[in-house]
């Protein structure tokens, strides 16, 4: 399909389509003057970072983003709000109580990633061009995992242990507080 | 290409999306519209509503988003694990290390579980 002389493929809409819906609800986010809404459109943007890892052929990375972060991680800053009390009666407006070091932060990340983005090897540079042609799926994880970085695989359980122990302290400590 | 795999996917999402836009347009512009304080009360299983819904919930519930998340975590790990075991049982002395491996990282989870349940976190009281 061509467009103003442009050859558009499927996939270049396909990319469109998910940045917007990725960088639209990220500002809503953002914007939004009702946390609970800016917390929603949190997981529409997580959703739509899944849509870009299915573009690059990282399947399976897309099934651990819609797993975790759209299904646990929202879920958890949803239960935070409805854990907070202020949170839940009083109109929370966002507002930036300091625009110089809201520039500043939102500067060095862009910087940073910018810096990321440029040194990458893409896939691009080393296949033809178009959507990527590598398996990034389940088997490339999976061999990996259990081949070369086995170490770090059974200490990624420790750091999850950890956590665990962590939200039990926690839990404890609320009890003779709780209604 | 694996992304054209995901085209069903992509099709559900639009179908989805413009048959709820539909069915809702399709009602706004049939449906008689006379409001009553009766009918705007939220529904609430025939019951009359208690105060707003937007109250303070139980601190207690954010233990039980904490540990699923946890184990929300290690299923991401065991399934790429389990789709690979298959491609290793070629070699028996790899996928006898891969399933200790496995062992070995819900083991260390399983003592955390163990852990949460003795300290009565996961008791509802």
């Amino acid at each position: 399909m061509a467009i103003l002389g442009f050859e558009i493929t499927g996939y270049q809409i396909a990319f469109v389509v998910l940045a917007g819906i990725t960088l639209g609800s990220a500002a809503l986010v953002v914007l939004m003057p009702n946390i609970m809404r800016a917390a929603l459109f949190l997981g529409l943007t997580l959703l739509g970072v899944a849509g870009l890892y299915v573009l690059m052929n990282a399947a399976f990375l897309a099934a651990v983003q819609v797993m975790i972060y759209v299904g646990a991680v929202t879920t958890m800053i949803i239960l935070a709000i409805f854990l907070s009390h202020r949170l839940m009666q009083v109109g929370f407006a966002q507002a930036i109580h300091n625009p110089v070091f809201a520039f500043a932060a939102a500067g060095v990340m862009f910087i940073f990633l910018f810096i990321t983005v440029a040194n990458s090897l893409w896939v691009r540079d080393i296949c033809a061009p178009g959507p990527a042609n590598t398996d990034v799926g389940v088997h490339a994880v999976a061999n990996a995992l259990l081949q070369p970085y086995v170490f770090p695989f059974e200490l990624a359980s420790v750091v999850l242990l950890v956590a665990l122990v962590g939200a039990v302290v926690i839990a404890k400590e609320d009890r003779p507080g709780e209604p | 290409m694996l992304a054209k795999d995901f085209l069903a996917v992509g099709v559900f999402i639009i179908v989805g999306i413009v048959f709820v836009a539909v069915t809702l347009i399709a009602s706004y512009l049939f449906r008689p519209y006379n409001p009553s304080g009766e009918k705007l009360r939220t529904y609430e299983c025939g019951e009359i509503p208690l105060g707003p819904a937007w109250l303070q919930f139980r601190v207690g519930y954010y233990v039980y988003a904490l540990i699923f998340l946890i184990f929300d975590v290690e299923a991401a790990f065991i399934f790429p694990w389990a789709a690979a075991l298959l491609g290793f049982s070629r070699t028996k002395t790899l996928a006898v290390l891969g399933i200790i491996d496995m062992v070995i990282f819900v083991g260390v989870l399983a003592l955390g579980l163990v852990y949460a349940w003795k300290k009565g976190v996961l008791e509802w009281k």
